[in-house]
């Protein structure tokens, strides 16, 4: 029978492709994920309304739709100086509660999670889902998808839609919540917040359970010591959807903290030729090629970028879930990739907390929730994407039509830092011609923690793998390729 | 694909799923959504129709709560044939392969999870796109295959 690859159901242009580079004597010396397509959105962007921005970027990204939707909504706000009422700006919160409720979710049950619940030396066809419900029942998996669905039901009844919402506007949002919405939206919020506690069990029982995976963890090949940036608030706790953006040292000691509107002093790009992906590096520190420590600018974002980048979380369920992270992998921050699972869970947790508390607050169903725009000028909105720190950066002219756009997604944000996962990962299972077989599982293991979020286009393939790893050596000449 | 095929594949059907997968700003990419959309108002209460887009799972418990017997996804594909060629696929013959980021989740996941909550029987209808750039609206030998698709499932489902 032939087999048909469907990849990637309609959203990825080309597979992951990873070349790594060995030294003279055939130790790997570097490793880069191309990112080959150019997606160009930016400048599709140029000329059209800018009320429209909202709308039209959400189509970037089929999976992060309202990180997209509200960085948009925030620039525009600061484009037309306008400040959305308090209702307005709760609502939009709780939006963006509900899409890290759906979109953690899916990450952890459906990908990084069976690398720990079905075990890392599962067969890679097994570390998914469907391995999550053989080993722990066919009810979690019942569950999981109740909850993901309330994420995005709570999205549309704020948003107008689940996937590609419309509510956001500058100086608010579209429409008030009637009180029946509310009360729906607590009780999915309120189950959520227990969802959140059994998948944190869940995590407790399985991998803190066991000290292989805990040394997994602690271990050297997924360890970089990074700098961090997260958006905080006023006491420095993690949050998503406003704040400033705060930049810890790998002692977790503040850097830098920083309005939105001040990131072109903070942040620059640097540019490789084999990638249309720029790499972004903190400008004070400067771009010391693909290397961690406190010398390379080279910053990480997500969940576990934003809980060092923090002091805390604003609640009291997922406060008490980061000091035992923190307690249980040596002190702040963490520099281990994979623990960017526990921080989502934690991030859970705090987004169902969040969504309740909002849920219950007595002005959310207000009936005010638009101020008036006034005129056009320049502005950036800034909020934390599922998978890290999103920028969205607008000129406007008289006539309100969009000058110029740019925008800095989080897997950019992070981009650096996954070529150098990667090496690291790869490091003792490569030497010269020789690839240990567990070359994949290591790389995918690195890969999945941060989630990439690469072009999310629209494309099939067949006959092509997801992901190939192709080894060069020192004379730059192609002497393997790995994949499956 | 062909109309026999399909009828047969529906015959024992009792409670269907039609979900259209595919990018509105990738021209024939859409193609299956574009069938569900043209579908609205022409099938019975035994049929429910789902725009899925770029992201079937976030419907799982919309097909879940439906209880369907039969679930056809639409989707394009690239499969090597003639642009508008389509094949009715079956799960089995879909490659397996590992999930690395939740950007692209294998479609065969979704798939046996689907069936591990419904116990649903489940077909691809996999269309050759001819262009799936940046744009909007499908090529005329897409759009002409979705009308016809279109008509073939109004007289399968009534």
């Amino acid at each position: 029978m032939k087999e048909i690859q469907i990849n990637p159901i309609t959203r990825l242009e080309g597979h992951g492709n990873i070349s790594i580079f060995l030294n003279n004597t055939g130790e790997v010396e570097n490793a880069y994920l191309k990112i080959p397509e150019l997606r160009g959105f930016e400048q599709f962007c140029v000329g059209r309304r800018a009320e429209l921005m909202p709308i039209l970027t959400t189509r970037i990204c089929g999976v992060c739709p309202v990180a997209h939707h509200f960085a948009s909504a925030k620039a525009l706000d600061a484009a037309f100086n306008v400040e959305p009422p308090p209702a307005a700006k709760k609502l939009r919160e709780l939006m963006y509660a509900a899409y890290f409720i759906y979109d953690h979710i899916l990450h952890f049950y459906y990908l990084g999670g069976p690398d720990f619940v079905v075990g890392p030396d599962a067969p890679p066809e097994k570390r998914n889902i469907l391995g999550v419900i053989e080993k722990a029942g066919l009810d979690v998996g019942k569950e999981v998808i109740k909850h993901r669905a309330y994420g995005q039901k709570m999205t549309e009844l704020i948003g107008g839609k689940a996937t590609h919402p419309v509510c956001g506007l500058p100086g608010g949002v579209s429409k008030p919540l009637s009180k029946e919405n509310r009360a729906e939206i607590e009780r999915m919020a309120e189950s959520t917040v227990k969802f959140a506690q059994f998948s944190l069990k869940l995590f407790h029982d399985i991998v803190l359970g066991n000290t292989k995976y805990v040394d997994l963890i602690k271990s050297q090949s997924y360890t970089l010591k990074t700098y961090y940036m997260g958006l905080v608030d006023k006491n420095n706790k993690v949050n998503f959807y406003d704040g400033k953006v705060r930049v810890v040292d790998q002692k977790a000691e503040e850097f830098l903290k920083f309005e939105p509107q001040e990131y072109l002093n903070h942040v620059t790009e640097h540019v490789e030729e084999w990638s249309y992906s720029k790499m972004p590096y903190l400008k004070k520190i400067g771009w010391k090629g693909l290397v961690d420590g406190a010398d390379s600018g080279i910053y990480r974002v997500g969940p576990l970028g934003r809980l060092n980048a923090s002091e805390g979380m604003a609640t009291p369920l997922a406060q008490a879930e980061y000091e035992l992270m923190y307690k249980t992998l040596g002190g702040k921050p963490v520099h281990s990739t994979l623990a960017f699972h526990w921080a989502r869970l934690i991030e859970l947790q705090y987004a169902a907390e969040r969504a309740l508390e909002l849920a219950r607050d007595p002005e959310i169903t207000s009936k005010d929730v638009r101020a008036t725009p006034g005129e056009p000028s320049e502005g950036v909105g800034i909020v934390e994407a599922a998978r890290g720190t999103l920028i969205h950066h607008y000129v406007l002219d008289k006539d309100a039509l969009v000058k110029d756009v740019n925008m800095i997604v989080a897997t950019t944000n992070n981009y650096p830092a996954i070529c150098m996962s990667v090496r690291d990962a790869a490091k003792g299972l490569i030497h010269g011609d020789k690839v240990d077989q567990g070359l994949l599982n290591m790389v995918e293991m690195a890969f999945r923690a941060y989630d990439p979020c690469f072009a999310c286009a629209t494309h099939f393939a067949v006959g092509q793998m997801p992901l190939a790893v192709s080894i060069y050596n020192s004379e730059n000449k192609l002497i393997k390729t790995v994949q499956r | 694909m062909t109309e026999k095929e399909l009828k047969k594949w529906l015959s024992d059907a009792e409670k269907i799923v039609i979900a259209g997968i595919g990018n509105p700003i990738r021209m024939d990419d859409f193609v299956g959504v574009k069938i569900v959309q043209d579908l609205h108002g022409k099938v019975s209460d035994k049929v429910l129709l789902i725009e899925c887009e770029t992201v079937p799972e976030s419907y799982l418990q919309q097909i879940i709560d439906f209880s369907p017997t039969h679930i056809l996804l639409i989707d394009a594909a690239i499969l090597g044939l003639n642009p508008s060629e389509a094949k009715l696929v079956k799960l089995e013959e879909l490659a397996n392969f590992p999930a690395f980021t939740t950007h692209m989740l294998p479609l065969r996941i979704f798939c046996e999870y689907l069936v591990k909550m419904t116990k649903a029987k489940i077909s691809l209808l996999l269309i050759e796109p001819e262009k799936t750039d940046f744009g909007e609206g499908l090529t005329p030998k897409l759009a002409d295959f979705a009308k016809k698709t279109t008509e073939i499932l109004v007289r399968l489902l009534n």
